[in-house]
């Protein structure tokens, strides 16, 4: 299993395997039992939430609501899937009624900036700009594409598992995570705006550079 | 001079290798606030103490819903029997005119929508159907707030 905090549960919890073992407790009325699942699960909610809006305080607004219905739906987890699966899918699920309700980006593709051309010397300095630029496109996406590149990065770039979030056929995921990524590129391979990019880029850069503005 | 024209299959590598690499996990995460765990578990020990929400009573209101899909059903029945009655006797189908005939609910309220057309008992009818809505609905209500 990869390392990385941001979708796995916290290591301070030895046992992956006592969610379940978590829930019951819960559902028996042991409330204090939840603290544990908390703390195993705070760091990939509030991470699937910011990805989701890009706002610390918001992505953890909205965690704490998922965990919440986490706690009030916790009698109806049968056990028929992880836990963590089962989990994901209910904060994606609410995290895409907070977007719907309050848009995180409320421009529309056609009006987010393109990132500057990274073959350009002087444009390599500008790289913070160009991957926010990005991500700002792929949460002005439609939501249905967006929700399937964000859940398939979120997942490390695992099929079967956004998937299961999403819930919906793995067929569909690939479909709208093509679709997405074709948004995507036709945005940024637009030649008169990329040559407008390469323009701006260009100005702002080092004089060795000046022959590749346009007239 | 090829550098003011960038090749799109290039551009296009360009953008899926930015887009795995910015959106990449771990290259985009943040760490939850220190108090995070903290706070939601006192909004959960609130949510466990809170009372639990008052289901619906379905068995107290289940009659007076009966009885408002009637009176809705009887108000439509009512309303097609007008418009099927309003025009000249003969011109009617005759299939119509004897399913009008057939029943006696229909004929009744006909009569009634008859004589409001004609001006006699003018209003009588509606008074009479927002008379019985407005009791129905008063008698629901108080079904519903009064204790078991």
């Amino acid at each position: 299993m990869n390392e990385d905090p941001a979708i796995n549960p916290s290591p301070s919890h030895p046992s992956g395997s006592d969610d379940e073992a978590l829930v019951a407790r819960v559902v028996a009325g042991d409330t204090a039992a939840f603290e544990g699942l908390v703390r195993r699960w705070q760091s990939p909610l509030v991470n699937l939430a910011w990805r989701f809006c890009r706002d610390r305080g918001r992505a953890e607004e909205m965690a704490q609501e998922a965990f919440l219905r986490a706690f009030r739906n916790l009698a109806q987890f049968r056990g028929d899937s992880a836990f963590s699966t089962w989990l994901f899918a209910l904060a994606t699920n609410l995290y895409r009624t907070e977007l719907r309700r309050l848009p995180a980006m409320p421009l529309s593709l056609d009006e987010i900036a393109e990132p500057a051309d990274p073959r350009i010397a002087g444009a390599a300095f500008d790289e913070a700009s160009r991957d926010e630029s990005i991500r700002r496109a792929v949460l002005a996406l439609p939501p249905k594409y967006r929700d399937a590149v964000l859940l398939f990065y979120f997942h490390e770039q695992d099929v079967p598992s956004a998937a299961r979030t999403l819930r919906i056929p793995e067929g569909t995921v690939k479909a709208r995570l093509f679709r997405g990524r074709e948004l995507l590129r036709s945005k940024f391979s637009r030649p008169r705006r990329i040559s407008q990019s390469v323009s701006q880029s260009a100005s702002l850069a080092a004089p060795h550079t000046k022959e590749a503005q346009t007239p | 001079m090829n550098a003011k024209q960038p090749n799109p299959q290039l551009t296009q590598t360009y953008i899926e290798a930015d887009l795995d690499r910015v959106l990449a996990t771990a290259n985009d995460s943040i760490l939850p606030s220190s108090g995070f765990a903290e706070s939601l578990m006192t909004a959960v020990h609130r949510e466990a103490l809170a009372p639990a929400p008052l289901a619906f009573p379905w068995k107290r209101a289940l009659p007076g819903m009966i009885g408002a899909v009637a009176a809705a059903v009887l108000l439509i029945a009512a309303i097609v029997s007008f418009l099927r009655s309003a025009p000249a006797p003969g011109s009617a189908h005759p299939l119509a005119q004897i399913a009008l005939s057939s029943s006696p609910t229909s004929s009744a309220l006909t009569a009634l929508f008859t004589n409001h057309a004609t001006g006699r008992g003018t209003g009588t009818l509606w008074l009479a159907i927002s008379l019985v809505i407005s009791l129905s609905c008063l008698s629901l209500c108080r079904r519903l707030v009064s204790p078991r």
